[in-house]
C-alpha cells in the first residue's frame, strides 16, 4: 500500500510540475509543451498503476475506494510540502516510491 | 446580479450558518470510524481479550429469566473481531422503549453500563435528539451539498490553483487557499459522504414513493423494498421455540460458510414469532443482504431475502458511507479525510472572519464565541467523556447517563469559557489546546491506573493493536495539541522574509 | 452585505423560502412522478426515484438563487411541482402496479 500511495504522490507531483507556476519554482524556467505532455503522461501512469495495485491487493471494489482516498491524501501532503518545505518536494517524490518498492520486497 | 455574485452570497451564508452544526456532525462521524475500538477501550472487562463462550440460547435464557414483560421483539449479536462480546437488545410491546446490554465474555453476566463508542455514532446521525435530530442532520447535509456545488461554481481558477497554498500571505488569502485546498482536493470525499449520508435516511426524508406507490402502507413498503419477510400477529400464545444455535448452524450452511450477524426474534410471545438471522460480512462495500427467516417454533425456513436492484444500490451507498469494509485502513483514511472536512469548515469561517475583522461588526463576537465553544468544545467534551468513563464507579446505577452528563456538562463549561474569552481568540485557543493536551495524554495514564490489562504496557506486548491504538492516538494527539499550544502562546512576530522567488503568477 | 435594490431583506427571505420549501416540494413531485412512471418493478422505482431526490433538491436550490427574476422562480417551482404531483397521484391504479 505504501507503493500505491507513493505512485499517487508521484502522479500528483507530475501534475503539479506540468503547471508553469510550480515548474518555475521547483525546476526553474518555463516547461516546454513536450515536457508538459510528458509529465502529464507520467501522472496518468502513476494513477493507473496505483489503481491497479490497490485493486490487486484489496479487490476491485474496495481497492478503488482505497485508491481514491489515498490519492486525495497524497494531494494534501504534496501541497503541504510545497507550501512549507518546497526543497523537499522532488526528493520526497523519489524517496517514497523507493521506500514503497522496498516495502514490497521485504 | 451575476451568477458568481449570487452563488457567492449563497455559499457564504449557506455555508457559514450551518458550519458549527456540520462540524459536530463531521467530527462525531470521524470519531465514530473507530467507535468499536473506543467501545472496547471504554469497557475494562474486555481488555484481557477473553473469548466469549456463550451461545445464542444462553443469551435468550438470560432474557427470559430477567425480563418478564411482553416483548415486541428482541435481538442479539454474536461476538465479532472488533466487538468480542454478545450484545442483546429488546423492545417491550406497546412501548417505544428499547433497552440493551452487553455480556462479559468471562462471566456471562451483563457488563457495567456505558455509553460506549456508539455514543459518537448516534451523536453523528441524530445529535442524540431522536427522530427530530435525524431531520436536523438531514437538513444540515442538504446545506453541505449546496455549499459544495456553489463553492465549485464560484471558484475562479479551480485547476490553476489546485496546488496553491500560501501560508505566509495575508490572513484572508492564506485561509482562502487552505479552504479551497481542503475543499477541492477532498471534493470526492465530501460530496460522496454528504450525499450517501442523507441517502441513508431517505425513507424518513422523502416519503413520496411510499405515499404514491404503496398508499402509505409502511409494513408492505419496507418488506417489499428490502425483499424481506413480514408476518402478522396471530394473537395466540407461542409454542416452545427451537434452539437459536441450531438455526444459526443451519444458516451458516445455507450461506456456504457465512457468519451470522444480528439475530432477531419478532413477537416472541405470539404464535407468529419469526427468527431473522442477518448475514455479517466486511468483504464488500455493501453489507450482505441475505437474511434468513425461520418460524420460531418449528424452525422451518420461511424466507430467504432477495434484495431488489434498488435496495442493493441503496445498500451499496449506505455501505460506502459507513466504512465497515476494508478493515482499519479504510477507516483510518476516512478519519484523515473527515478531519480534512473539519479543516474545510474552520477555514471557511476564518475567511469570513478575516474579511470582516477590519471593519468590525456585531457578528464577529458571536462567531468567535461559537468557534471557541464548538471547535474546541466537542473534542474537549469527548476527552472528558473518556475521563468520566474511567472515573465513574462500575456499580453506579444509570452509569451511562452519568457519562453522558459529564459530556454535556464539560461542553457547557467550555462554551461558557469561550463566550467570556471571545475577545482574545488566539489566547483562548492556546489555552484550550493546552487543556486538550493534558486531557489526551492523561488518558493512557488513567487507563493504566484503572485497568490492569488495558494500558499500553500490557496491550502492546500482546499485539492488541485495537486497544493500544486508542492510547497511542491519544498520546500523539496530546503531543500535537501541546506543540500547537506552545506555538500559539509565543508572541506573534512578523515573519522574516524567506529567500523565495515570487513569480508573476503568485501575485494574483 | 451591501443592501442595493435586488438584495432587500424580503427578496432574500422569499428566495430562502423558495429554496427550502419550494425546492423540497419539487423534489417530492419528481420522486412521486418517477415512482410511478419509471419502467421498473415497484420497489426499484421507488428506491431509485427517492435516492435521486437529494440531487433534485440541491439543483433546485442552486436555480432559486441563480435565477434573475424571483417571479420566474416561483412560477417554475409551483408549476412543475403541481404538474408532477397531478401526473403521479391522479392515476391511482398505475402508481401501485407491482
Amino acid at each position: 500500500m505504501l507503493l500505491a500511495f507513493a505512485l499517487s504522490y508521484l502522479a500528483m507531483t507530475a501534475l503539479c510540475l506540468a503547471m508553469p507556476r510550480h515548474h518555475k519554482l521547483l525546476l526553474g524556467g518555463e516547461p516546454r509543451p513536450t515536457r508538459r505532455r510528458g509529465l502529464r503522461a507520467l501522472a496518468v501512469l502513476g494513477l493507473g498503476f496505483g489503481l491497479a495495485l490497490c485493486g490487486l491487493l484489496h479487490g476491485g471494489e474496495i481497492g478503488a475506494v482505497l485508491w481514491l482516498c489515498q490519492l486525495m491524501l497524497a494531494g494534501l501532503l504534496l501541497v503541504a510540502v510545497l507550501a512549507w518545505r518546497e526543497r523537499w518536494v522532488l526528493p520526497v517524490a523519489v524517496l517514497l516510491p523507493a521506500l514503497g518498492v522496498a516495502a514490497l520486497l521485504f | 446580479m451575476s451568477l458568481r455574485q449570487s452563488m457567492a452570497g449563497l455559499h457564504t451564508w449557506g455555508g457559514l450558518l450551518p458550519s458549527w452544526l456540520l462540524y459536530v456532525i463531521i467530527l462525531a462521524g470521524t470519531i465514530a470510524c473507530f467507535d468499536k475500538e473506543l467501545d472496547r477501550w471504554m469497557r475494562p472487562a474486555l481488555h484481557a481479550g477473553e473469548q466469549a463462550s456463550m451461545g445464542a440460547d444462553q443469551v435468550r435464557d438470560w432474557l427470559q429469566r430477567n425480563v418478564k414483560d411482553e416483548l415486541h421483539a428482541f435481538w442479539m449479536h454474536p461476538p465479532t473481531e472488533r466487538e468480542p462480546y454478545w450484545r442483546l437488545g429488546w423492545e417491550v410491546d406497546k412501548t417505544q422503549r428499547v433497552q440493551s446490554i452487553a455480556f462479559d465474555p468471562a462471566s456471562g453476566q451483563p457488563m457495567a453500563e456505558t455509553v460506549g463508542g456508539d455514543f459518537f455514532f448516534v451523536l453523528h446521525y441524530a445529535l442524540h435528539a431522536g427522530q427530530a435530530g435525524i431531520y436536523i442532520v438531514g437538513l444540515a447535509g442538504m446545506f453541505m451539498l449546496v455549499a459544495l456545488v456553489s463553492g465549485v461554481i464560484i471558484h475562479r481558477r479551480i485547476f490553476k490553483d489546485f496546488f496553491t497554498l500560501r501560508p505566509r500571505a495575508n490572513g484572508q488569502r492564506a485561509w482562502l487557499d487552505a479552504h479551497n485546498l481542503f475543499g477541492v482536493v477532498g471534493f470526492p470525499f465530501h460530496l460522496v459522504l454528504a450525499y450517501t449520508g442523507v441517502a441513508i435516511f431517505v425513507s424518513s426524508y422523502m416519503p413520496a414513493g411510499l405515499q404514491v406507490a404503496y398508499q402509505n402502507d409502511v409494513e408492505h413498503f419496507f418488506s417489499e423494498v428490502m425483499g424481506a419477510y413480514h408476518r402478522e400477529e396471530l394473537h395466540r400464545p407461542a409454542a416452545p421455540p427451537v434452539s437459536l444455535d441450531a438455526l444459526v448452524a443451519e444458516s451458516r450452511q445455507r450461506w456456504g460458510g457465512g457468519e451470522p450477524g444480528w439475530i432477531s426474534v419478532h413477537h416472541p410471545g405470539d404464535a407468529s414469532a419469526v427468527v431473522d438471522i442477518r448475514r455479517f460480512g466486511t468483504s464488500r462495500i455493501a453489507q450482505p443482504k441475505e437474511t434468513l427467516t425461520y418460524d420460531a417454533a418449528s424452525g422451518e425456513l420461511l424466507h430467504r431475502q432477495q434484495a431488489p436492484a434498488g435496495y442493493s444500490t441503496y445498500s451499496w451507498l449506505a455501505g460506502l458511507h459507513m466504512a465497515q469494509f476494508g478493515g482499519s485502513l479504510v477507516r483510518a483514511l476516512y478519519l484523515l479525510l473527515g478531519l480534512a472536512g473539519c479543516a474545510l469548515l474552520v477555514g471557511g469561517i476564518q475567511v469570513w472572519l478575516r474579511k470582516r475583522e477590519a471593519r468590525g461588526g456585531a457578528g464577529i463576537g458571536v462567531v468567535r464565541a461559537l468557534n471557541g465553544a464548538v471547535f474546541a468544545g466537542l473534542p474537549l467534551a469527548s476527552l472528558a467523556l473518556l475521563w468520566g468513563n474511567r472515573l465513574i464507579p462500575a456499580g453506579l446505577a444509570e452509569r451511562a447517563s452519568a457519562e453522558a452528563w459529564v459530556f454535556v456538562g464539560s461542553w457547557l463549561l467550555v462554551a461558557l469559557w469561550a463566550v467570556l474569552a471571545r475577545r482574545q481568540p488566539r489566547r483562548l485557543l492556546s489555552q484550550q489546546l493546552a487543556l486538550g493536551a493534558v486531557l489526551a495524554s492523561g488518558l493512557p495514564l488513567l487507563n493504566g491506573l484503572t485497568s490492569a490489562q488495558g494500558h499500553l504496557l500490557a496491550s502492546l506486548p500482546r499485539g492488541d493493536w485495537a486497544l493500544a491504538g486508542v492510547d497511542l492516538f491519544l498520546l500523539a494527539g496530546g503531543l500535537l495539541c501541546a506543540l500547537c499550544a506552545w506555538h500559539l502562546a509565543k508572541p506573534q512576530a512578523v515573519a522574516p522574509a524567506r529567500g523565495r522567488r515570487v513569480l508573476a503568477e503568485e501575485v494574483a | 452585505m451591501s443592501k442595493h435594490s435586488p438584495l432587500s431583506r424580503w427578496s432574500i427571505a422569499a428566495r430562502v423560502l423558495a429554496a427550502l420549501v419550494g425546492g423540497y416540494a419539487l423534489a417530492y413531485g419528481c420522486t412521486a412522478f418517477l415512482s410511478v412512471y419509471l419502467p421498473l418493478a415497484r420497489p426499484d422505482r421507488v428506491t431509485f426515484a427517492s435516492l435521486l431526490s437529494f440531487a433534485i433538491w440541491t439543483a433546485a436550490v442552486i436555480y432559486v438563487f441563480a435565477a434573475r427574476r424571483a417571479r420566474h422562480v416561483w412560477l417554475w417551482l409551483v408549476g412543475l411541482t403541481l404538474l408532477l404531483c397531478l401526473a403521479a397521484f391522479l392515476p391511482t391504479q398505475f402508481g401501485v402496479r407491482p
